[in-house]
């Protein structure tokens, strides 16, 4: 029991996620199995629609990690906020990969550095715009609607920058 | 190997190990819930009118974390079962924006207030721009 609870400890989030819908299906084979095997039927069903998908967003991060790396970034963004700035950081914000919190200690370290506080904004607002991502988006929704959001996102994310830097001085 | 391939590879197979196992969860319980949660359940939690709907979207979407792909097929799912195009756009633009979860974290880095302000305005801005979009898109 306490190896079991030992390897539990050591998976991470998404394997202990994982691991919690397969208990499910489990236990659904056991109860169920009628419920299970619809379920699996349609598990197959949507994973084959939408894997090539993923597996084109795969191939996009490892482009962009290929591209960009974090001493590129810092070059790129330390100095006065101006509109220039705003562009660069619109655009490294879209293209930088990870998860939000892997970025905090760069963006604190930035910021020691007199990095703004809008840039930082917008850096992060623009992290939610995934290019590698785009085609589950518009798989499930639309086209038009990628363009929309992605345009609007971008005019926000430069407002919310100019907002911060009025509320919160560096 | 060309060193900034190997660097790339390393960095996306941590993307892939995280997001993978995350995925097919995601796949295999949306599966599963779709036969035993249908479609009018989302639907009475939702549908009230677009400004309500945009809120009850975006607070959904502030709670959850996780890798934006399953915002999208979770909101492509909701989509599906008749929830408002403004819900769907506030819930997604919320989870990919507001980070309730990483807030501690955020403020112990960039600062409590920026953290706070920043959310707060992500927030609003999320709910303005599912109206906007509801206004283009219809």
């Amino acid at each position: 029991m306490k190896r079991i609870k030992a390897k539990i400890d050591r998976m991470g989030a998404s394997l202990k996620f994982l691991s919690f819908v397969v208990l499910v299906y489990l236990l659904l084979a056991i109860f169920n199995f009628d419920y299970f095997v619809i379920s699996l039927s349609k598990f197959v069903d949507l994973f084959l629609k939408i894997l090539p998908s993923i597996l084109g967003a795969f191939v996009m991060i490892f482009i962009f990690n290929y591209f960009l790396d974090d001493k590129k970034i810092k070059k790129y963004l330390i100095g006065k906020a101006d509109w220039k700035k705003y562009v660069l950081t619109v655009f490294l914000g879209i293209l930088s990969s990870g998860p939000i919190y892997a970025w905090y200690p760069f963006l604190s370290d930035l910021k020691e550095q007199g990095f703004k506080n809008s840039l930082i904004t917008i850096f992060l607002y623009n992290r939610a715009i995934k290019i590698p991502l785009i085609p589950v988006l518009i798989y499930y929704i639309s086209l038009q609607f990628v363009i929309v959001i992605t345009v609007l996102m971008i005019v926000f994310s430069v407002i919310n920058g100019i907002i911060i830097d009025k509320i919160i001085k560096n | 190997m060309n060193e900034r391939v190997l660097n790339s590879w390393v960095k996306t197979k941590q993307t892939i190990k995280v997001t993978a196992p995350l995925v097919l969860g995601m796949i295999l319980l949306i599966s599963c819930l779709d036969l035993l949660l249908n479609s009018k359940w989302i639907l009475a939690l939702f549908q009230k009118n677009v400004f309500l709907d945009s809120l009850i979207g975006g607070a959904v979407g502030s709670l959850a974390t996780g890798n934006p792909i399953t915002s999208y097929i979770l909101g492509g799912e909701f989509l599906q079962a008749g929830v408002s195009l403004v819900a769907v756009t506030a819930f997604i633009l919320t989870w990919v924006t507001v980070g309730l979860v990483q807030l501690p974290a955020e403020s112990m880095m960039l600062g409590k207030k920026y953290a706070i302000t920043r959310n707060v305005l992500s927030f609003v801005s999320a709910i303005i721009m599912a109206l906007i979009a509801q206004l283009i898109l219809g």
